[in-house]
């Protein structure tokens, strides 16, 4: 635990004080010290830390070189090895936010705590709060300086110290979709009645899960000439091999299995067993091809419809299946369908 | 008013039609197997072989034991199906568990008698390979240690029956039999309290209140999809179930047993007729809500356009009865992934007839909570309860000395079955949404 926070500071040049046509297309640039708001931060910081160094960028070439200023930094990070890296805050600037947006995921990816700050609208907001990067709420523009920072900077102590955080509103950064199980005191139904009597009066309350929106998946243009088309069967219906060899659970899977099918005209009864907890697997245990179904998709290989099918199936489970999860085990199948050169995949629906 | 409405007759039973039951609470802190079935002072003596006679099913079990389960005790109970209340009726027109115990005549009427501090526990493996959603899960309870708490009916004096199916019986004549045991034990101990003077009286009624007081309705989605999946409303099971009003005192009388033994954190016959929303709506009937009465509905639905039927349907519901303000839960506190959708288009449905309504909701997802927690969302559920879900360790528990229902449990069918009596790590026990609710769990954002 460090008695004095080390900090490194990224601003952008407009905050680093580079004036004139030259701020917005500034590269990336290391000073010693504390620079701009670096000097009312160190203030904040009331002598448990000090501005090690402050990293500058304009916007502009923030926004046309990203990958190289993100390059940039992590060396610099590694070289300067903070206790932890703070960015900002940004306001309500869109460039600036999502350069304090992703310079933060890249510090802690380096396992260097971040701290940025930016006003709920700015639109890296959005963007990392999703990946889960601490976001001190503040106001549109600039006149909330000083507060932000005390934010900021109590935020910073507690994370470079490893110090436990509480909720995101009495640390007052933004929700990162990051949720924690807490004692109330309070029962569910009273608090329930409660919530119900403030909303009919027209008085405040809040509401203990925000509605959140999902990203919309499009769905991939039609497949214009199938009979040309390599195709695999992938499914998330849990048909595994009779005694679930690889340990598929009936909900909430994190990994996937895959078994071959080459040669097999239709997939068995007696040699596949269903895991999937969130349908009644009778029919798909008496007759698999209810599921996946290989029978048809022979026909149609012989018919010539189809081109050629894979020789692997892939399965997972998507009952109850974690988001993040199912985002990876996708990826991790699509890379393995796309190495061996497969153009379209089947995925009934179960 | 309209449930409470109840023209003359304020007589301890009222007049034929009526709704106002008293129910006698008789505390029960031991039990112990005697000679004589018999309620004395907190003392429940059973006879165990005088129960076995009045309860057993020959036919279709092929043995049932009968075992007792005290709170502090070194003690886990596995394979559990469900709990029960013990309750009869002792005046009025029905039965307690009407449906099951007797005809299908409204209950919350009259007066009730009941064992307070005691629940029936069943268990039992079926017979025939079960297999999706329609098998049960392992469900836990603890008596004692760090789990205790986060397992329904970790802390009353149980009664387990534990089942063993009759050769070539038929998972749905086992179910069928299970639920008769289970009410006519429930029925069988209460019925030692009949001629008993209750220490405690309580009456439930639904009287005239100030008019100025918000008019409420609790909207109760039950589970409903097939055998080891489904909820009774008066001995019938739910499939076809529309949208339907019942008197809170019909649920506290077991208008509806529960038959749903899906995720361990599921309903319980016990919890329908504890239901935690319900016993506080009641408890703040005059003081600053107006209880209009209990909506329920069948979750589940098989299709969205249906899902989206039942939402307008319970809302409709709802809005005829006068009500101003919904209160919404679904299984006692448990929405996971399917019947989220049922229970989100029912909030959408209720805000947009006008209705102020606040849902109760458990979370779900990774350990460390960076999926979102609720599987689906509509714009208009801006007021929800969580009873939480996620990156709370539940304390893993030690061995114990004694266990009821099997030598082995599954919590998880990824792993291999273990031995029950050994420390057991589990995510979610017995009841445990409904305990998370009671307990005051909520989730934060972190």
């Amino acid at each position: 635990m460090p008695d004095m926070v080390r900090i490194v500071h990224y601003l952008n040049a407009f905050f680093g004080g580079v004036g004139g046509e030259a701020e917005a297309q500034t590269p990336v640039s290391v000073h010693a010290g504390a620079l701009g708001p670096g000097r009312l931060l160190e203030h904040a910081l009331a002598g448990q830390g000090q501005v090690a160094a402050t990293l500058m960028c304009g916007d502009g070439y923030w926004a046309e070189h990203e990958e190289t200023v993100v390059q940039q930094v992590r060396e610099h990070l590694q070289q300067l090895k903070p206790d932890v890296f703070l960015a900002g805050p940004a306001f309500r600037s869109g460039r600036y936010g999502l350069a304090c947006g992703r310079l933060c995921l890249e510090a802690e990816r380096l396992g260097i705590p971040a701290v940025t700050g930016m006003h709920v609208e700015n639109p890296g907001s959005d963007l990392y709060r999703s990946e889960h990067v601490y976001i001190v709420a503040t106001e549109a523009s600039a006149v909330g300086m000083r507060p932000a920072l005390e934010r900021m900077v109590a935020l910073a102590i507690k994370r470079a110290r490893h110090e436990p955080l509480g909720t995101a509103a009495e640390e007052g950064f933004l929700p990162r979709a990051v949720r924690r199980t807490v004692p109330t005191g309070i029962p569910a139904a009273q608090r329930a009645v409660d919530m119900a009597l403030r909303k009919w009066r027209g008085e405040p309350y809040t509401s203990e899960i925000a509605v959140e929106t999902f990203e919309a998946v499009p769905p991939a243009p039609a497949v214009s000439n199938p009979a040309q088309m390599w195709l695999a069967l992938v499914t998330e219906s849990g048909l595994v091999r009779k005694g679930n060899p690889d340990r598929l659970p009936s909900a909430a899977a994190t990994h996937w299995a895959a078994y071959t099918i080459a040669g097999m005209e239709r997939l068995v009864a007696g040699e596949w067993d269903a895991v999937h907890g969130g349908y009644d697997n009778t029919a798909a245990l008496q007759d698999p091809n209810r599921v996946v179904p290989l029978d048809a998709l022979r026909a149609l290989e012989r018919e010539g419809v189809i081109g050629k099918l894979d020789d692997t199936l892939f399965v997972t489970v998507g009952n109850i299946g974690s988001l993040n999860a199912m985002k990876r085990i996708g990826a991790e199948i699509a890379a393995r369908l796309v190495q061996r050169g497969v153009q379209a995949v089947v995925l009934p629906a179960t | 008013m309209w449930l409470g409405a109840s023209g003359k007759g304020n007589g301890m039973t009222g007049d034929v039609g009526t709704f106002r039951l008293e129910q006698g609470v008789f505390p029960v802190q031991r039990a112990t197997f005697a000679s004589a079935t018999h309620y004395h002072d907190g003392m429940l003596q059973i006879d165990r072989a005088a129960l076995l006679g009045a309860i057993a099913e020959p036919r279709y079990m092929a043995d049932l034991a009968i075992h007792l389960a005290h709170p502090g005790e070194s003690c886990r109970i596995v394979h559990v199906l469900d709990t029960v209340a013990p309750l009869v009726k002792v005046q009025g027109r029905s039965s307690a568990y009407p449906g099951f115990l007797g005809p299908a005549i409204p209950a919350g009427d009259g007066r009730t008698h009941a064992l307070a501090g005691f629940a029936i526990v069943v268990c039992a493996h079926f017979p025939e390979p079960t297999s999706g959603a329609l098998s049960p899960a392992e469900a836990i309870i603890d008596m004692s240690g760090p789990a205790a708490p986060y397992c329904a009916c970790g802390d009353t004096v149980n009664l387990v029956l534990v089942a063993q199916p009759a050769p070539g019986i038929t998972n749905a004549d086992f179910d069928a039999a299970l639920h008769r045991v289970k009410l006519k034990a429930a029925t069988y101990l209460a019925r030692t309290t009949a001629a008993l003077a209750p220490p405690v009286l309580e009456t439930y009624e639904l009287h005239a209140v100030d008019p100025a007081l918000p008019r409420v309705v609790y909207l109760d989605q039950l589970h409903q999809q097939g055998l080891m999946a489904q909820t009774f409303l008066y001995g019938q099971h739910t499939q076809g179930l529309e949208p339907t009003v019942l008197h809170p005192n019909e649920l506290l009388d077991g208008a509806l047993v529960n038959g749903n033994y899906r995720q361990p954190g599921r309903a319980a016959t016990y919890g329908h007729t504890h239901n935690f929303l319900l016993r506080e709506l009641y408890r703040r009937h005059g003081h600053d809500v107006h209880f209009l009465g209990v909506v329920i509905g069948r979750g589940w639905q098989d299709a969205q356009a249906r899902k989206e039927r039942q939402g307008w349907m319970m809302a409709r519901v709802a809005r005829l009865l006068g009500a101003q303000v919904a209160l919404l839960s679904a299984d006692v506190g448990g929405t996971g992934g399917n019947n989220t959708i049922d229970f989100m288009q029912t909030v959408k449905a209720c805000e947009q007839m006008g209705l102020q309504t606040v849902a109760v909701m458990q979370e779900s997802g990774n350990p460390d909570g960076s999926d979102p927690t609720v599987v689906d969302f509509v714009p208009e559920a801006d007021a929800l309860v969580s009873v939480g879900g996620i990156g709370w360790h539940t304390p893993s528990a030690p061995a114990v000395e004694r266990v009821i229902g099997g030598t082995t449990v599954r919590p998880s069918i990824a792993e291999a079955p273990r031995a029950s009596a050994g420390p057991l790590d589990v995510e979610c026990w017995y009841g445990a949404i409904w305990k998370r609710a009671e307990l005051g769990l909520s989730a934060v954002d972190v």
